[in-house]
C-alpha cells in the first residue's frame, strides 16, 4: 500500500486519541513559538540563558530520564519478567544517583556541549572533534530508536495495522518534531519536558489506581493475581527470567543493570540540560530532587508493570510485541473494553508527548554539537558571530532530524535492540570514564582523553558486532539469519566500561603532560569548585 | 555567575582578622567535596548493587515470602531505592552545609587576589 494511501484511510472509534494528539501538538506548538522568540544568542537557544529555576530544572531532568523506551520497555519488562523487570527500573533510579555528584562540577565549567565541557581542560580542536564525534554517535541510534518505537506507538494507537503505516507516522512525527526543536531551542524544549512529566506521570498513576481499585485498594491481592498470571509467585518474583539462569546469563543482566544505570547516567541531553541551570548548587539541588521524583515515577510504573501482569495474558503481550512494548496499551485496553476510553486516550497522549519531547532533546543535543563545537570553534576557531551560529544550529537540527527520520524508516523493519544497546554502552564505556577523569584526575592528558572516546567507540562497535544482538542471538538479533558471534554477552558495558577507564588510564601514563595542561587543570579545578564563569560563551 | 549571598562573618569579624590564604582554602574545599562524593558513590553502588549481587547469589530465595505477597527480593529493592533517595538527599544537605559558603567566601575573594594565586595546583 502507498503511503498517501494509507494517510487517506480511514480508522473507526478514533476520534478521542486524533483529538488528544492534536491538542497536544497545539500546545506544544505555542510552547514552543513562544519561547522561540527570545532565541537570538547561543545561550538563548541552547542553555536557555542559564535561567532554569531548581523546580524546573528538576521536572526536566526528570522528563529527560524518561524517554519513549523507559515508557514502553520498563512495564512490558515488569509484566513479562516480574523481579528482573523490576531491578532494572531500580537501575534507572540508579542512573540520577551517579549524576548527582556529577551535576555541580559540569554546570560550573560553564559549557554545555561534550566537547566543550572537555575542552575547559584540555584545548585544542581535537578535543572538541572527538566529543562531536561521540555525541553524534550516540544520539543517531537514539534517535532512530526514539523514532521507530515512537511510529509503532502510534500506528498500534490509530489501530493501523496495515503494511507501511508505522513508517508513515515515523515521518510525520519525526519533522513535526524537528520543526519544534527547531523552534523551541532549550527553553521550549523544557516546556515540552516538564508537561510531559506532568501528563506521563499522571497517566501512570492514574492506571495504577484504576489497577487497585479492581483488586479492591489491596496491593497484595493485586501482587497475588499478577504472580498466579505467570507461573506462580517462586517463578516470577525471583531472578533470572530475562536471561536465565547460566553463568553468561547472569553476567548479562548484570552487564544490562550496569548499562542502564552507567549509560544513562551522562547521555548528552543531560549534559545540556544541567548547563541550563542558573548555577553549580542549583544544578545539584535540581538532580537531588529529580531523585526522588525519578524514584516515584519508577514505583508507579513497577506498580503498572505488575497491573499489566495481573490483567493482561502473556500470550496477548507476546502477540504484540515480543518485548512487550505494547503492554501499558493492553492494560489500558482492557480497562476501557477498547482504543475509545478515556484511560486509553489518557495513555496514548502521554506517549506522544514522551516521544516528542525526547526526540526533540536529541536533537537539540546533537545540533549543539554540530554547530557550537563543529562549525563555530573548530572550523571557524571561534570566529563566527552569534546570530549566524544560532542560525547554523537551527539548520543543524532540520539536517540531523531529517537524516535520523530518513534512517529510522530505511532500518523500520530491522531489529531496534542493537542500536539502543551500543548508545547506552557507548556513553557508559566513552563518556562517563572521558568526564570523570577530565573533572577529578590530576594525571589525565589529552591523549588518555582520546583512547577513551575513540578506543571506547571502536571497541563498543566491535563488541556489539560480534555479539548475539546482531546475529546468533534469535528473533530479536539484527540478522536473525545468520550467526557470526563470538562475543556471548548481549549487554557489553561489563567488558566496555572497564576497558573505557583502562584506556583512559594507559593512555595518560603513556604520555607526558604539557605545562599548558597542568596550568589549565589547576584553572580548571578552582572552576568547579567555586563555579566562575570562564570567558567567553562555552 | 556571582552568587548574591552574605554571611554574618562579613560584619563581624575581628580586628586583625586574615582571611585564609586561597591556594589553601581550595585544597580543603576540594578534599571535603571529594569526601561527600565519594561516600555518596559508594552509598548508590551499594543499595544497586547488593540487591543485584543477592539476585545472583540467592537466585529464588529472594521469592522467599517476607510478610503475605511481599517477597525478600522486593524488600530488597525497596530498600535500596529508598537508600539511594537518602542518599542524594544528605549529599545535597552536607554540600550546602559544608561547601557551599566556602566556595562564597572563595568567590567573592576570587577578584581580590588575582588570576596567579587560582593556578596553583
Amino acid at each position: 500500500m502507498k503511503y498517501g494511501e494509507i494517510l487517506a484511510s480511514s480508522v473507526p472509534d478514533l476520534f478521542a486519541p486524533l483529538m488528544a494528539f492534536l491538542l497536544v501538538i497545539i500546545v506544544a506548538f505555542l510552547f514552543c513559538l513562544n519561547s522561540g522568540i527570545d532565541n537570538d544568542t547561543v545561550a538563548d537557544f541552547f542553555t536557555a540563558n542559564r535561567s532554569l529555576s531548581v523546580a524546573r530544572s528538576a521536572l526536566a531532568l526528570c522528563g529527560d530520564y524518561l524517554p519513549t523506551t523507559v515508557l514502553v520497555s520498563f512495564v512490558g519488562g515488569i509484566a513479562l519478567n516480574g523481579f528482573d523487570g523490576m531491578m532494572i527500573a531500580v537501575s534507572a533510579i540508579a542512573a540520577i544517583a551517579v549524576l548527582v555528584p556529577l551535576a555541580e562540577p559540569l554546570r560550573n565549567t560553564g559549557r554545555f556541549t561534550l566537547g566543550g565541557i572537555l575542552e575547559s581542560r584540555f584545548g585544542g580542536t581535537a578535543t572538541r572533534l572527538a566529543g562531536t564525534v561521540t555525541t553524534v554517535a550516540v544520539c543517531l541510534p537514539l534517535m532512530i530508536v526514539q523514532l521507530t518505537v515512537a511510529g509503532n506507538v502510534t500506528a498500534h494507537v490509530l489501530g493501523m495495522s496495515m503494511p507501511g503505516a508505522a513508517q508513515v507516522c515515523t515521518i510525520l512525527i519525526g519533522l513535526l518534531i524537528v520543526s519544534f526543536a527547531a523552534f523551541g531551542g532549550m527553553r521550549g524544549n523544557s516546556m515540552i519536558e516538564i508537561g510531559k512529566v506532568i501528563v506521563v506521570f499522571g497517566t501512570v498513576v492514574t492506571v495504577s489506581c484504576a489497577a487497585l481499585s479492581r483488586s479492591h485498594w489491596d496491593l497484595a491481592t493485586l501482587l497475588e493475581t499478577a504472580a498466579a498470571h505467570k507461573g506462580g509467585a517462586n517463578f516470577f518474583y525471583a531472578p533470572g527470567s530475562v536471561y536465565g539462569h547460566t553463568t553468561t546469563g547472569k553476567l548479562d543482566f548484570v552487564s544490562l543493570c550496569a548499562t542502564v544505570a552507567l549509560g544513562s547516567a551522562v547521555f548528552p541531553p543531560i549534559l545540556l540540560r544541567v548547563s541550563a541551570s542558573r548555577n553549580g548548587p542549583e544544578a545539584r539541588r535540581a538532580s537531588s530532587v529529580a531523585v526522588v521524583m525519578i524514584t516515584l515515577f519508577q514505583g508507579a510504573l513497577i506498580l503498572t508493570g505488575l497491573s499489566a501482569a495481573a490483567m493482561v495474558s502473556t500470550s496477548a503481550i507476546l502477540s504484540e510485541d515480543l518485548q512487550g512494548q505494547t503492554s501499558l496499551f493492553l492494560l489500558a485496553e482492557a480497562f476501557t473494553g477498547g482504543t475509545t476510553g478515556l484511560l486509553f486516550t489518557m495513555v496514548a497522549c502521554a506517549a506522544f508527548v514522551t516521544a516528542l519531547s525526547t526526540v526533540a532533546g536529541l536533537t537539540l543535543t546533537a545540533s549543539a554539537s554540530l554547530a557550537h563545537d563543529l562549525y563555530a570553534r573548530v572550523w571557524r576557531r571561534g570566529a563566527a558571530d552569534e546570530g549566524r551560529e544560532v542560525n547554523v544550529a537551527r539548520a543543524a537540527v532540520m539536517a540531523f532530524g531529517v537524516i535520523s527520520v530518513y534512517l529510522a524508516v530505511a532500518l523500520h523493519s530491522w531489529s531496534i535492540v542493537t542500536l539502543s544497546s551500543f548508545a547506552a554502552a557507548l556513553t557508559a564505556s566513552a563518556i562517563l570514564p572521558a568526564l570523570v577523569y577530565s573533572l577529578f584526575w590530576k594525571g589525565f592528558t589529552r591523549t588518555g582523553l582520546l583512547w577513551t572516546l575513540y578506543g571506547s567507540l571502536v571497541c563498543c562497535a566491535v563488541l556489539e558486532i560480534f555479539g548475539p544482538t546482531v546475529s546468533g542471538g534469535g528473533p530479536l538479533s539484527l540478522l536473525p539469519g545468520q550467526d557470526f558471534h563470538w562475543f556471548p554477552l548481549r549487554n557489553i558495558a561489563l567488558v566496555s566500561v572497564p576497558l573505557g577507564f583502562l584506556l583512559g588510564w594507559a593512555g595518560s601514563l603513556l604520555s607526558r603532560r604539557s605545562q599548558d595542561e597542568r596550568n589549565r587543570y589547576a584553572e580548571a579545578q578552582t572552576t568547579l569548585l567555586i563555579g566562575h564563569e570562564p570567558v567567553g560563551q562555552g | 555567575m556571582q552568587r548574591e549571598t552574605t554571611t554574618m562573618h562579613d560584619q563581624y569579624r575581628p580586628p586583625g582578622f586574615r582571611p585564609p590564604d586561597p591556594a589553601v582554602a581550595v585544597n580543603r574545599l576540594r578534599r571535603t567535596s571529594e569526601r561527600l562524593r565519594s561516600r555518596l558513590l559508594t552509598l548508590v553502588l551499594a543499595a544497586v548493587g547488593i540487591p543485584l549481587l543477592l539476585a545472583q547469589t540467592l537466585g529464588d530465595g529472594l521469592a522467599a515470602s517476607v510478610f503475605g505477597p511481599f517477597t525478600f527480593g522486593m524488600l530488597t529493592l525497596c530498600v535500596g531505592s529508598l537508600a539511594m533517595v537518602a542518599a542524594s538527599l544528605w549529599y545535597d544537605r552536607s554540600c550546602r552545609t559544608l561547601c557551599d559558603p566556602r566556595a562564597d567566601e572563595l568567590q567573592r575573594a576570587a577578584p581580590k587576589s588575582g588570576p596567579a594565586v587560582w593556578r596553583r595546583p
